[in-house]
């Protein structure tokens, strides 16, 4: 772990002095992790790679200021939080888009079209069903809460390193997190109700 | 302990990290109230269940690298572009704005802050002359420098080739106060203001304070006697500082979120108008 810990120090100080391949390097290394918790943030694919994108542009811009007093992925961890609070707070002030909405073309007017991205029922009878209750419960959490419950359980970030990523006590972290599962219960038994037969 | 109480210790007592008298009182609790004992053991299903976030396979889409590569490489260009001008305008505005000016012909604007005068010339344009009013040449062998007038009457001009050359106007905004000053400059067609701040005659004792960008930065050049220049979307922004040592972008640095905002260090600014040592540059993302 502390090898890894230096080999991202290491492509960092070279970043700094513009070293190009050494930042995409960086980027190739980290790109996965960093996909994988912006989709359990966000659990849609073209949302999640967005705000990679966008996170990995901020990174590339504040890198000369990074001083190495945490680690990368922990720095990473929160500009990928604060990118997605970011996106999200930009699309509820957005109009919503009408699904009846058209739109004229040419040739014409043409319905407006939108994508599904959600499973399809064969996909989701695949899945065990409390996964399922679990995962719509933690989408529907509140953003900041959705985003402490990921990064202790998902990502297997420690108290410490949830602390320095978002730059709170750790006692607070704490008391967040036990707040975020108290939460989480109670959709957890609101969802059961709902499908219990 | 009551129940409200109770559930702040929930977390705790499931990792084993309470207190051996604080765990007595909470498994007290949960042996006599069997709603506590019930809702306890939901929340440690609620919690149990997350481990499959654990094991979850989540794929990679292909045209993740492509999309990051994209970004970074339009990100890599705007920085490119910016710096082209050089000691002009290495600023992150400056190159956009003068590509504008060059190409409609719009005119420059410098305001005071103070309101001593302003005047409009246009860079590259058919007007090429800048005046500020209500002020004064100095010259000094090779050195020129603008400072405002103390009687309220005459101006100055200077020409973009004359700035364009740098042998003429070594320091053209100058402040004669004991204070900071700010100047105001914009480019049309630019949507942002860039404010400089120009140190007074005397450093600035105080180090610690709160308030807007702005008085940040007046602070920031009053205590290290630098030229600051700020370009932001909102510069009501509030911080907080405690300028600490005596490098002036460490300072800066400290005290404002990198993820927000960038600190830097270069050797003029202010479109041309701002010739120092360095100055501290404060941009936002």
């Amino acid at each position: 772990m502390s090898e890894r810990f230096l080999d991202d120090q290491m492509l960092i100080s070279r970043s700094q002095t513009g070293d190009q391949s050494a930042f995409n390097t960086l980027i190739r290394k980290h790109e996965a992790r960093a996909y994988q918790y912006a989709f359990r943030l966000t659990r849609n694919s073209e949302e999640a790679s967005d705000v990679v994108a966008e996170a990995f542009v901020r990174i590339f811009n504040a890198l000369h200021n990074f001083k190495g007093q945490s680690a990368f992925t922990t720095w990473m961890y929160r500009i990928l939080t604060n990118c997605f609070l970011d996106i999200r707070k930009k699309e509820r002030s957005r109009p919503s888009l009408s699904l009846e909405a058209t739109l004229q073309t040419a040739e014409g007017e043409i319905e407006r079209q939108v994508e599904d991205t959600a499973r399809t029922p064969y996909e989701e009878t695949e899945r065990n069903e409390r996964e399922s209750l679990v995962e719509n419960a933690v989408t529907l959490l509140p953003e900041y809460q959705r985003a402490m419950i990921l990064m202790y359980h998902a990502e297997m970030l420690s108290y410490e390193e949830i602390a320095s990523a978002l730059d709170l006590p750790i006692g607070t972290v704490k008391s967040r997190l036990n707040r975020a599962r108290l939460s989480l219960r109670d959709l957890l038994a609101k969802n059961e109700e709902l499908f219990k037969i | 302990m009551n129940q409200e109480k109770a559930k702040e210790f929930y977390s705790a007592y499931l990792e084993g990290s309470l207190d051996a008298g604080l765990r007595q009182s909470f498994e007290q609790k949960l042996s006599t109230d069997t709603a506590l004992r019930a809702d306890y053991d939901a929340f440690v299903s609620a919690v149990t269940s997350l481990d499959w976030l654990k094991a979850e396979t989540i794929e990679v889409p292909s045209y993740l690298s492509d999309r990051i590569a994209t970004r970074i490489e339009e990100a890599r260009n705007l920085k490119q572009k910016r710096g082209i001008f050089g000691w002009l305008t290495p600023g992150r505005w400056a190159l956009v704005g003068l590509a504008t000016v060059a190409i409609v012909g719009v005119c420059l604007s410098i305001v005071n802050q103070e309101g001593r005068g302003t005047s409009m010339a246009s860079f590259f344009g058919m007007v090429p002359a800048v005046t500020v009013p209500n002020a004064k040449l100095i010259e000094d062998g090779t050195q020129v420098s603008i400072v405002p007038s103390s009687t309220q009457a005459g101006s100055v001009t200077f020409d973009a080739k004359t700035i364009l050359l740098k042998s003429k106007i070594v320091q053209p905004l100058k402040n004669s106060q004991s204070v900071p000053d700010v100047f105001t400059i914009q480019i049309s067609g630019e949507r942002e203001i860039t404010y400089v701040i120009v140190p007074g005659t005397q450093r600035q004792p105080s180090r610690k304070g709160s308030g807007t960008m702005l008085e940040f930065a007046k602070a920031l050049s009053g205590v290290y006697s630098v030229p600051v220049q700020v370009r932001m979307s909102d510069v009501s922004k509030t911080v907080t500082w405690n300028f600490n040592g005596e490098d002036p972008r460490v300072a800066a640095t400290q005290a404002l979120d990198p993820n927000l905002v960038a600190v830097d260090l270069q050797t003029s600014g202010g479109v041309g108008l701002i010739r120092s040592s360095y100055l501290i540059s404060i941009l936002d993302h």
